[in-house]
């Protein structure tokens, strides 16, 4: 129920909000988290389990509630899986319980609650024993398993993402964090300063802690991101900030972590109950929601904060029945207060176990003596509609994993402590251990000078520390029962009884335990289980907390929306400067690499087949341009350019004539291929020359490196982009050639180069033939490139694209570096062995394949052929060549060639089955075999009478 | 109008909303140099140089930006007739086709923000300095300069991710 206005609500009550809940409607304010409004409505059963469907409502709420997650069902299509305790209501909200089958009233799944005892932990790895029944086991559990349903007409919703920079950023805004980025600011530091909840202050905003902190904060030179919270750390104090709407990449120069600690549940039979909840989560409820749920109260509690919640209540006017303190003797605080009110203290009692009523509502609680960790006799059956809980926390040390700070163990406050934090990261608050509202503020302050010394490398005196009287963490607020339902992992429904079954089992390491358990491995993330799992397995094995350790933190954090990480999702991609004039002649465009090229060029009526076809012919019959502009563009110039390029390449260019080209080979230190082209000699000292168009970035970078390891004098420029570049090709590009330019062609031999005017525009031109016909490749300046283009298609030349010129290349047996090589192929087992040069003192690779020569090959670069009358379907790039059963090899290209009218191709093949006319087996993917055979390459022109003009 | 931006028939070249403007200027006349022949080269053409590398100087409409320690880019009219004379030893010149994107406005640092990981709030508008980093995954030099006391930065990147770039930052633009 919701209770009169008061100051420190954060509810706006002059602005109502309407929505349903499993299909009823309700009426809740501004500023409600689902969860209240659910709440303050009377709800009482807000979520269902997750294996065994049983009834649950709050816990924690605190930005980790297992219990209650939703599905908005209400806009075009819906979002899953949103945390009820964080998320504000929204007039029109249409909401839906997770995981439910018939409702969360009467969630039919709830049966399986009765058959736990068949449902241990890791059940599902002993029925999968039988492969046969796999299937319907795989069946039956998606159905089961799962939260909210993904909608899969969501559309990609594109967020910003941005960069952020500061000097120190502070995570999480309680009374230390406040304190921290307080002293920073003062000291002249760029402070920003988050917390994941709506507003600063943390636990001031819902105890009774008097300061000013939250407004001088505010006052002070802070940034301040509320709803905001760190998911992750990076190296370099680099930190994910997730806000509501996008992520910030935020940049540090130091870190600041006082995110605090997480209420710990106490284990007990049925301490999952709808009204059992944590202190902070009543707290939060009753002072920031103004919602009350609890009339007749039964607090169980193990530290100061328990005894605070329990005076807060008596302020609201709740019945406390008992409280129940798993401590006894020196160890309890002066209890005056609630003797004079006649409240029954039960010290050095437990709660053994709670029961239900009719409306699953936790109704009675038994309470017995507790010694030593364990439950004694029955000392009182109380009646009750709440129980408040609070027995210890457990420290936010996810950041400072992350962070690789080494952590303690520490025996008096029962818990890690961060032992040798990172350079430039500091931590305070209750990560350090201190609870009070003095040792927080002190600490916070510390760790805010720190970080002002660390950055400005200053001196500035640290206040003095103070010790912390609390021990506000009980070691082992844990109580077994014979009947189970005492659960550690409320995520994932794991009862104390799992722990024990699993250690049996042999899984007694934390981090074997953590996955066949499931334990943290739910929506929370173990952020309420993982301190209580590890104390069982400490118990079981006789180990202190430290020696079990911790789990590795991972990021994230907490969960982080899909949209959140896909950002905007730049993908760069860049276009030649004739891709305008591609379009203008219908292109079908295709990615190759981040490059948008011309697949071909549709026609009217005529398939996609057809039209390659039809370019293909075009340049064996008659003359056809395409767009080169991808291939990487380098030089090379200076007195060492030569020698330079005789250690990059296998092949020898000292002595290159000046106007000449030669094909080479670059490969790694291995000797395996990654790049070729063609280099051209403008100059004695200067050469131009090409790389593969995915390879122009890498090469020119690597090429750089090994100019500054090697100190020669030359100097190497990527004109890449700057530089457009064509290739006319067939028997009748000289003659359209010829019509733009006063070059003299029939000076110009087969791999010559030259400079002159092409269409006006001053152009390079190299003589090669990489498709097998007479042809030219013209480089421009990207500005004018489009000139020399239109000169060519205004004259009759046919464009063609990507994929006939794949075919003609093919034709040829010119192999594609990446395609036809892959991190194996060295020269001598990719065809190009011709162009190593041993003879030279030095080439990058030169030794190994020294080494790779002296052995057989494994495999070699074969061509093959089908025979001309096969009319089904072709074999693909990549299916497998087998012969006696074993694999012997792969295809790497293969086409049908309309010239040759038969299905060419090359493979990677095992050299005893390389003999020209060998039949091999190729296998289909549905294990179909076709029978073709090796082949000597170029399949066309083997005499390359035609790329040389004299055909 | 022939510029990088037109590799994919882009029609808007500019882009104008409450506090930021996105203009295409790649048509500006370019010169590129680099090695240790570059600075005697531009010296003996009467060019001022910036003292310090990754900064830049604006000397009568011409900006000359110092790349690294012995590479240069220089824009405006005029600086493409270096390209034709003599260079000395050790000084490659270098095709500048760069597409060229001018950014004004105080929204400008939300733009930078959403597409490069450098603070440039913090950086001194005054000193020209210069960026060579990446944006929005495409390696530019960002030159970073304010008029009237609005800030303004240009972008630099290979022509052939003009378009990409210029899309992209008019998207970002347009979300703001």
């Amino acid at each position: 129920m919701r209770i009169a206005p008061q100051a420190s609500e954060i509810i706006n009550r002059d602005k109502s909000v309407t929505f349903t809940f499993e299909g009823k409607k309700y009426n809740g304010f501004e500023g409600d988290t689902i969860t209240s409004a659910l709440l303050a409505n009377g709800v009482k059963i807000l979520g269902r389990s997750f294996k065994y469907h049983r009834p649950r409502s709050v816990s924690s709420f605190a930005n980790h509630d297992m219990n209650v997650i939703v599905d908005d069902v209400s806009g075009q299509y819906f979002i899953p899986n949103i945390r009820a305790d964080v998320t504000k209501v929204k007039d029109g909200m249409k909401l839906k319980a997770v995981n439910t089958f018939g409702g969360v009233e009467k969630d039919k799944a709830s049966i399986l609650g009765r058959f736990s005892k068949f449902l241990p932990v890791g059940f599902y790895y002993k029925a999968f024993h039988t492969k046969a029944l796999f299937p319907m086991w795989e069946k039956m559990f998606r159905t089961m398993t799962g939260l909210g349903n993904v909608d899969f007409k969501t559309p990609k919703i594109k967020t910003s993402k941005d960069y952020g920079f500061c000097d120190c950023l502070v995570v999480g805004a309680g009374v230390s964090g406040l304190s921290a980025a307080l002293a920073a600011a003062e000291n002249g530091l760029d402070v920003v300063l988050i917390d994941e909840n709506p507003q600063i202050g943390g636990s001031i905003n819902y105890t009774n802690i008097p300061n000013d902190l939250i407004e001088r904060a505010k006052a002070a030179n802070i940034r301040i991101f509320t709803d905001c919270y760190a998911a992750g750390y990076y190296a370099d104090n680099w930190v994910a900030l997730v806000h509501k709407t996008h992520m910030t990449k935020m940049r540090a120069k130091t870190l600041i972590v006082a995110s605090g600690a997480f209420e710990q549940p106490p284990v007990f039979r049925n301490n999952d109950l709808p009204n059992i909840m944590l202190a902070g989560a009543f707290l939060r409820l009753l002072k920031l929601y103004s919602v009350k749920t609890i009339n007749d109260a039964v607090f169980l509690v193990a530290n100061d904060y328990g005894y605070e919640a329990a005076k807060t209540a008596i302020d609201y006017g709740i019945n406390i029945k008992a409280i129940v303190d798993l401590r006894s003797g020196d160890e309890l605080p002066l209890l005056n207060d609630f003797i004079a009110k006649n409240i029954p203290i039960y010290s050095g009692s437990c709660i053994y176990e709670a029961e239900s009523g009719k409306d699953k509502n936790v109704i009675g609680v038994k309470i017995h003596e507790f010694n030593d960790g364990l439950a004694g006799a029955l000392k009182a059956e109380i009646a009750c509609d709440g129980v408040v809980m609070a027995t210890g926390f457990a420290p936010a040390l996810n950041l400072l994993y992350q962070a690789n700070t080494k952590m303690r163990f520490d025996d008096a406050r029962s818990q890690f402590i961060p032992d040798v934090l990172p350079n430039s990261v500091f931590s305070c608050g209750k990560l350090n251990g201190n609870y009070t509202y003095e040792t927080r503020a002190i600490d916070g302050e510390i760790a805010g000078i720190n970080a002002v010394n660390f950055v400005k490398n200053s001196k500035i005196k640290l206040p003095k520390s103070l010790p912390e009287t609390q021990k506000p963490n009980h070691p082992w607020a844990i109580v077994e029962h014979e009947k189970g339902k005492t659960f550690v992992d409320f995520d994932e429904d794991l009862q104390l009884k799992d722990f024990k079954n699993a250690v049996q089992e042999g899984f007694d390491n934390i981090e074997l335990l953590k996955r066949y358990t499931t334990n943290g491995m739910g929506p929370s993330q173990g952020k309420h289980s993982n301190m209580n799992g590890l104390r069982v397995l400490a118990r079981l094995t006789n180990k202190t907390p430290f020696e079990v350790g911790t789990t590795t933190a991972r990021p994230f954090y907490h969960p982080v929306p899909m949209k959140h990480l896909g950002g905007r999702g730049f993908s760069p991609n860049r276009v030649t400067p004739l891709h305008s004039r591609h379009g203008d002649l219908n292109a079908i465009f295709m990615l190759a690499g981040n490059w948008q090229r011309p697949e071909y060029y549709a026609r009217v009526g005529v398939t996609r087949q057809n039209a390659i076809n039809a370019e293909v012919m075009a340049v064996h019959e008659n003359v056809g341009i395409i767009d080169v502009g991808t291939l990487g563009k380098l030089e090379v110039i200076g007195p060492d350019a030569a020698e330079f390029l005789e250690r990059v390449y296998i092949s020898k260019y000292k002595g290159l004539k000046t106007g000449m080209a030669r094909y080479g080979v670059a490969c790694d230190e291995t000797g395996v291929v990654v790049d070729d082209g063609i280099i051209a000699r403008l100059a004695e000292d200067h050469f131009y020359f090409t790389t593969t168009t995915s390879g122009a970035a890498t090469i020119y970078r690597e090429l750089s490196r090994l100019n500054m390891i090697w100190g020669l004098d030359c100097g190497i420029v990527n004109h890449t982009g700057s530089f457009g570049a064509i290739n006319l090709a067939g028997p009748n590009s000289k003659k359209i050639l010829g019509k733009f330019t006063d070059l003299d062609l029939d000076d110009f031999p087969f791999m010559g180069y030259r400079e002159a005017f092409v269409a006006g525009v001053k152009c390079r031109i190299i003589r090669a033939g990489f498709v097998g016909e007479l042809g030219y490749e013209i480089h421009a300046p990207a500005l004018e490139v489009h000139k020399v283009w239109d000169a060519f298609i205004n004259d009759g030349a046919t464009p063609f694209g990507v994929e006939a010129q794949r075919v003609l290349r093919l034709q040829k047996g010119h192999i594609i570096i990446g395609q036809d090589t892959d991190g194996l192929s060295t020269p001598y087992n990719a065809g190009v062995d011709w162009a190593v040069r041993m003879d030279k003192p030095f080439f990058i690779g030169q030794r190994s394949l020294k080494i790779i020569n002296s052995k057989p090959q494994k495999q070699v670069l074969a061509g093959f052929v089908l025979p001309k009358d096969y009319e089904g379907a072709p074999p693909q790039e990549c299916h497998l060549i087998i012969h006696e059963g074993e694999i012997a090899g792969r295809i790497t290209s293969i086409t049908k060639s309309p010239k040759l009218g038969q299905i060419i191709g090359l493979c990677h093949i095992k050299p005893e089955l390389a003999q020209i006319g060998h039949e091999i087996k190729i296998r289909f993917s549905d294990g179909t075999f076709v029978a073709a055979n090796i082949a000597q390459t170029p399949f066309y022109d083997p005499e390359n009478l035609n790329q040389k003009g004299v055909a | 109008m022939i510029s990088p931006l037109s590799f994919e028939n882009i029609t808007t070249t500019e882009f104008a909303k409450e506090g930021l403007i996105i203009k295409d200027i790649s048509n500006a006349e370019k010169f590129g140099i680099k090695g240790k022949g570059a600075e005697e080269f531009l010296k003996s053409q009467g060019v001022k140089l910036p003292e310090k590398y990754n900064t830049a100087i604006i000397d009568n409409d011409k900006i000359i930006m110092r790349l690294g320690i012995s590479e240069y880019l220089l824009e405006g009219v005029g600086v493409s007739r270096f390209y034709d004379l003599p260079k000395p030893t050790q000084a490659y010149q270098v095709l500048r086709q760069d597409c060229c994107l001018l950014l004004e406005g105080e929204a400008i640092y939300k733009i930078l923000s959403q597409s490069c990981a450098i603070d440039f709030v913090k950086a001194n508008a005054k000193d020209l300095p210069l960026f060579l980093t990446s944006m929005v995954g495409v390696g530019v030099t960002i030159l970073l300069s304010e008029e009237a006391g609005l800030p303004k930065v240009r972008i630099y990147c290979d022509p052939t991710y003009g378009a990409y770039l210029f899309k992209t930052l008019l998207e970002i633009g347009g979300d703001l």
